[in-house]
């Protein structure tokens, strides 16, 4: 006894376009998360190049191994997030946050040269943070509102 | 046993973290900055390594999508 009924083309179309209506829900559920990591991982890492003024290697090597260790485990996390989610993200979105992760984990290396140079001025080093921040939360803020 | 790839992204980015942070420590010890910046260069090429080979593998299948 088969208790499927064949479903005529007009049926079928219904069903492909709700099942496509579940992979596009999935896939908005997908980039909003992955940007929420995106946002709360760029602010922690600006907020860690900032604190390299504090903790200086140099000065305080216990607090700099501190940061060090944090910024390795934010970004194992980050990467491990994006090893879990990235099927379900829109096209287009996996370039974005490589870009965005890239550029920030650059601009870490060059604020970690510039800090053990010698301590500046809070608001340089204010700047420095929201300048390692900003490609992630940009790219975090843009994934959330797309 | 075959390892899956997301089994090696995962144990390659966890390895270059925990390399990372022992050079990082060695720092305090031998004295040589150059460590810090030699576990970060190996750290941050491993992690965009891995992470790019992943974001290829999310365009692979939508080759033989019918457009």
């Amino acid at each position: 006894m088969n208790s499927e009924k064949e479903l005529n083309p007009a049926e079928q179309l219904a069903a492909l376009g709700k099942a496509q209506q579940a992979m596009d829900q999935a896939s908005g559920y997908g980039a909003k998360l992955m940007g929420t990591y995106c946002i709360v991982l760029g602010l922690l890492i600006g907020g860690l190049a900032a604190l390299l003024q504090i903790y200086r290697p140099d000065e305080n090597f216990a607090g700099f191994i501190v940061i060090i260790s944090l910024f390795a485990v934010a970004v194992i996390a980050m990467s491990l997030a994006y090893g879990k989610l990235y099927r379900s993200l829109p096209r287009g979105f996996s370039k974005m946050y490589l870009r965005g992760f890239v550029l920030s984990m650059v601009l870490y290396t060059v604020a970690l040269v510039i800090m053990s140079a010698g301590p500046f001025a809070w608001p340089v080093v204010l700047i420095i943070g929201v300048v390692v921040a900003a490609p992630l939360c940009v790219t975090g803020i843009a994934m959330v509102r797309k | 046993m075959k390892a899956t790839f997301n089994t090696w992204y995962i144990a390659s980015i966890i390895l270059a973290g925990v390399a990372f942070f022992t050079l990082a420590l060695s720092v305090y010890f031998t004295g040589q900055t150059i460590l810090l910046y030699v576990g970060m260069g190996v750290f941050l090429a491993v992690t965009m390594t891995m992470t790019s080979i992943m974001a290829q593998r999310q365009r692979k299948p939508s080759k033989g999508e019918i457009k």
